[in-house]
C-alpha cells in the first residue's frame, strides 16, 4: 500500500498524441457504430475538424496503459497485480480530435484506507488533467482503484 | 443518435445486448488500449486473483456503455460520463446495456441531460453502473 505522505504527489507530465488509427481500431473493438470515428470524411461531413476522440479514448493514455506511471506506483508499494479499477470518470472540457497532442500529469487525489472482510486495503483516487496543445484543459480523468493488501 | 426535443424523465435510452464475451476479445481490447494487464488475459493470473481466470477489463465495459450514452448525444456533447465497476465481468458473460433519463433542464440557455446506465449481465447482476451529463449542440 501507498504511504499517504504521498498524497497529492504527482507524476509525469506525460504528452501523447492522438492518432487516428488508435481512435479507429478503439472505437471497432467497442463496436462505435458512428462513422465518424473512422472516416475523415464522415466527420468533416458532421462538421468536425478530424475524426472525434471516443468518450473513453484518454484510457489509452492512463495509468493501465502507461508502464512508466504503473512502474512509479509500484515504486510506492501498488504492483499491478494488486490494483483493481473501482471507478472511473471523465469531465469533457474541450472536444479532442486525432492529431491533437494531451499533456497531464497524473495526481495522487485521494488516499484511504478502509478494512474489509479480507483485510486492509486503500482507495487510491489518480486525477489527471489533459491539456491540448492550445494549453486548454481537454478532459479531467478520474480513476479510483482499489490496492488491495498484502493479506488479502 | 435522437433528437433532445423528444426525450422526457423515465424514458429509457435504446440499449443493446452483446454477444457473450469472449477472451479473444479481451485480447483485442488490450491491444486497442494498451491496458495489458495479464489479469485480463492470462487465466493463471486470473485464478491466482480468485477470479476463476480472466475477468474484463473494466474499461472496456465502460466503453460498451458508451455506445448508449452515443445514442443520446454526437460526440462533443458529452460533458460527464462516469463509471461505477460493480463486479467482474467473466468470459461467457452477455451484458444488457442500457440507460434511462433522469433529469432534462436548462442551463447557460442550453438544454442538459441526464441520464443512468446501466451493464447487466445474464444473472441479473449489476456489473457497472454509471451516469452521463450531456448538452445540447448550439443549434
Amino acid at each position: 500500500m501507498i504511504d499517504p505522505a504521498h498524497l497529492g504527489r504527482t507524476f509525469g507530465p506525460y504528452t501523447v498524441t492522438v492518432q487516428h488509427e488508435r481512435i479507429r481500431r478503439f472505437a471497432e473493438t467497442l463496436g462505435l457504430p458512428e462513422r465518424v470515428y473512422y472516416d475523415e470524411a464522415a466527420a468533416q461531413a458532421a462538421g468536425l475538424p478530424d475524426l472525434p476522440a471516443p468518450p473513453t479514448l484518454a484510457t489509452c493514455y492512463g495509468l493501465w496503459a502507461n508502464p512508466a506511471l504503473l512502474a512509479e506506483l509500484d515504486s510506492l508499494g501498488a504492483p499491478l497485480l494488486r490494483l483493481l479499477h473501482g471507478e472511473q470518470s471523465y469531465v469533457y472540457h474541450t472536444p479532442v480530435f486525432a492529431g491533437d497532442t494531451l499533456t497531464g500529469a497524473p495526481a495522487i487525489a485521494g488516499l484511504a484506507r478502509k478494512d474489509g472482510r479480507r483485510g486492509p486495503f486503500q482507495v487510491l483516487t489518480l486525477e489527471t488533467r489533459w491539456r491540448n496543445q492550445r494549453g486548454e484543459l481537454a478532459i479531467t480523468d478520474r480513476l479510483v482503484v482499489v490496492v488491495l493488501g498484502e493479506r488479502a | 443518435m435522437s433528437s433532445f426535443a423528444t426525450y422526457r424523465v423515465g424514458d429509457e435510452l435504446p440499449g443493446f445486448e452483446t454477444e457473450p464475451l469472449t477472451p479473444e476479445w479481451f485480447g483485442r481490447y488490450a491491444i486497442a488500449s494498451g491496458d495489458h494487464n495479464p489479469l485480463h488475459t492470462d487465466p493463471a493470473v486470473g485464478r491466482a486473483a480468485g477470479h476463476g481466470g480472466v475477468i474484463a477489463h473494466g474499461m472496456l465495459v465502460m466503453g460498451l456503455l458508451s455506445r448508449v450514452a452515443a445514442h443520446l448525444v454526437g460526440p462533443g456533447a458529452l460533458q460527464e460520463f462516469r463509471t461505477r465497476f460493480q463486479e467482474p465481468t467473466r468470459p461467457g458473460d452477455r451484458l444488457r446495456c442500457g440507460g434511462r433519463i433522469t433529469a432534462i433542464y436548462e442551463r447557460d440557455g442550453r438544454t442538459c441531460i441526464e441520464a443512468e446506465l446501466w451493464a447487466i449481465g445474464q444473472d441479473g447482476g449489476t456489473r457497472a453502473s454509471g451516469s452521463v451529463v450531456a448538452v445540447a449542440p448550439h443549434q
